[in-house]
């Protein structure tokens, strides 16, 4: 009887150990899985959050931060790809600027992984895949999906509630690890707050003007397809020195701007425009405002791969947005966008609307403000259209091989630290 | 980068050519009515804002509350001092209810209600015209009734004296019913960011 009973446990010991090792593998995977990019030829030089807050070198938040100077004096934009990592199409678009942009006047900076860490990690406890796929003339690349939060490995524990830095907001308590409600940050914070204010400090000591924060939400949230931004700022003057808190209308207003290139881009495809409430805090479409002089605007992609009630959750689900039951929730007139599931929410129309709407805001910024003009280019939602009538995949189209010859010399990996020589070109 | 070029060159004549060169409009003939107008949001999000945005780019129109043309207040009670002043001679209510803002700002789309009541009711003892325009893409998503731009919807329209919806808001004639029901004007427009400013120029000639 002992000896059947020592078996069993054995036996269950072992099965533990190689399911762990599974689960430890595929962990171990996403967290190390390195993808790499092609950048422009306009790239002019590399910088990484920890030259604006030292204390993040060595850690998973840092990341790097792609500077394309045109030399001609303009407007600046800066560019926020992945604040919420399971919204890859952010990502993507960050990436096909990265690879794709032309400047002529001005200066643009993107980061195509504003929470590196979060991107290491899938939603613990919602079972996804960890990659998705987009096919080129070269190959297939995988990319990762991500969490929505910094990863707990990196920054633990949550307390019972998050209190938002300096407004005093109580918060949900993982949004402590929450790039995006955790703005404007702090030095000292925690590893999120502090890539926070890293955010914060390339806007304020790059002098951007126009600062793109892309994002992806359910279309069960009144927020997606949508542009948000502030209609009011702090004074701040006012609030550091007496603690009051008075807002103003700006001389400039990103509100006006992110409500014509809504009006604008909705002959193309629906784009909606929000208020920044001035009593919501930690969000980049509020703090940015409140804590610079750059105008804001953050996007909304329609992707229901993050809405609660859909099917199972597969990389097709991610890469096409096809799901019945949200059709059948839509058709009941209970969503938020005019979901079609013959059409779905592909890759690469999120991908496209994050491309098309930074493109117009920095137009429309110019015509509302003339001193702001930056002349930029890269793939538009139209040109990618054209190319997936043509049976192509459009996101796959605008990639370029790193092992190209021609391709190396700027061929970068995304990690948290720099891998290969190439950074050494470019990091000042 | 010539597409760029292109792009921007046709953006900015959409601002400098005079909006009324392409505007289409359909339903019942633009009316006209009274300046000074006081603009409001009927659910305290940016539909307000971006018609005065429209009505800025006209070029048309004089912004102050005591001696301009039209004046922006979504603020409770600002909003009925303005009423009370007895100045403005048309109240223009943008549907526009934001879910996001409302519930961040502290109130819920109960307070909004009640105080868009008084606010019709104090337009109308000052004698005041209204009208209610709906003209923000998909602004009537999810197209319930607890939906809080159906609820204003239903609070709004019937007392006004002209309606305004951009077409991609009426596709269920939910603005033609209540043209029809009781006999106030609608007209319809293509598009908000061309025709929005034309018709805002017709009406307040």
């Amino acid at each position: 009887m002992e000896k059947k009973a020592l078996i069993f446990k054995v036996s269950a010991l072992v099965v533990a150990l190689v399911l762990a090792l599974i689960a430890g593998i595929e962990f171990w995977q996403l967290r190390h899985y390195k993808e790499t990019i092609v950048a422009s030829e306009d790239l002019t030089e590399i910088k990484w959050f920890s030259d604006y807050v030292p204390s993040l070198k060595n850690t998973w938040m840092d990341t790097p931060v792609f500077i394309f100077d045109s030399g001609v004096e303009g407007g600046t934009v800066f560019v926020c790809g992945c604040p919420h990592p399971y919204e890859p199409a952010s990502t993507m678009a960050a990436y096909l600027m990265i690879e794709n942009i032309h400047v002529e006047k001005g200066k643009v900076i993107i980061v195509p992984r504003a929470n590196y860490s979060g991107s290491t990690d899938g939603m613990l406890g919602d079972a996804y895949p960890k990659f998705f796929h987009v096919s080129s003339d070269w190959g297939i690349t995988q990319y990762r999906i991500g969490d929505r939060y910094t990863n707990p490995l990196d920054q633990w524990p949550d307390p019972f509630t998050y209190i938002n830095y300096p407004s005093g907001q109580n918060l949900a308590y993982q949004d402590i690890r929450n790039l995006n409600r955790t703005y404007p940050g702090r030095e000292n914070g925690t590893l999120t707050e502090r890539a926070a204010y890293a955010i914060l400090e390339i806007i304020r000591n790059e002098g951007v003007d126009m600062a793109i924060d892309m994002h992806e939400a359910e279309i069960l949230y009144p927020v997606t397809s949508t542009y948000v931004a502030p209609p009011t700022v702090l004074d701040r003057e006012k609030f550091l020195e007496t603690g009051e808190v008075v807002y103003y209308e700006p001389e400039r207003s990103s509100l006006d701007v992110a409500m014509w290139a809504g009006m604008t881009l909705s002959e193309q495809f629906l784009m909606k425009y929000s208020a920044s409430p001035k009593t919501l805090h930690g969000l980049s479409h509020r703090e940015w405002a409140d804590w610079s002089d750059t105008l804001v605007f953050l996007m909304e992609t329609p992707e229901i791969f993050i809405d609660k009630i859909t099917g199972p959750r597969t990389e097709a689900l991610m890469t096409e947005g096809k799901d019945e039951f949200l059709q059948n929730v839509t058709d009941k007139g209970l969503t938020y966008f005019p979901y079609e599931m013959d059409f779905g929410t592909p890759m690469w129309y999120r991908v496209g609307r994050h491309l098309s709407g930074a493109l117009e805001v920095v137009l429309d910024t110019a015509m509302f403000y003339p001193e702001l003009e930056c002349i930029c280019s890269w793939p538009t939602y139209l040109e990618m259209k054209e190319i997936e009538e043509s049976g192509k995949d459009s996101v796959g189209a605008f990639l370029k091989d790193p092992n190209a010859p021609e391709n190396k010399d700027r061929a970068f990996t995304i990690y948290y630290k720099p891998v290969g020589d190439n950074y050494d070109k470019y990091m000042k | 980068m010539k597409k760029l070029v292109l792009a921007l060159v046709l953006a900015i004549m959409l601002i400098a050519v005079p909006a009324e060169l392409f505007a289409v409009f359909s339903g019942d003939p633009v009316q006209q009515f009274p300046k000074p107008f006081l603009l409001t949001s009927g659910g305290q999000g940016a539909g307000s804002k971006s018609l005065r945005m429209l009505v800025q780019l006209t070029k048309k129109f004089t912004q102050d509350p005591t001696t301009g043309d039209y004046w922006l207040e979504d603020e409770t009670p600002e909003r009925y001092a303005y009423i009370d002043s007895g100045y403005f001679k048309t109240l223009v209510i943008v549907i526009s209810v934001t879910e996001k803002g409302l519930g961040a700002s502290g109130i819920t789309i109960e307070d909004e209600i009640g105080f868009l009541k008084v606010v019709l009711q104090k337009a109308k003892a000052q004698g005041m015209k209204i009208i209610a325009i709906s003209m923000e893409a998909d602004a009537r998503a999810p197209k319930i009734p607890t939906n809080g731009n159906e609820r204003i919807i239903d609070l709004v329209c019937p007392q006004a004296d002209y309606l305004i919806s951009i077409k991609a808001n009426n596709t269920d004639d939910r603005f033609t019913k209540i043209s029809q029901q009781y006999g106030i004007p609608l007209t319809i427009v293509d598009s908000a960011n061309v025709d929005m400013r034309a018709i805002v120029q017709e009406i307040f000639k």
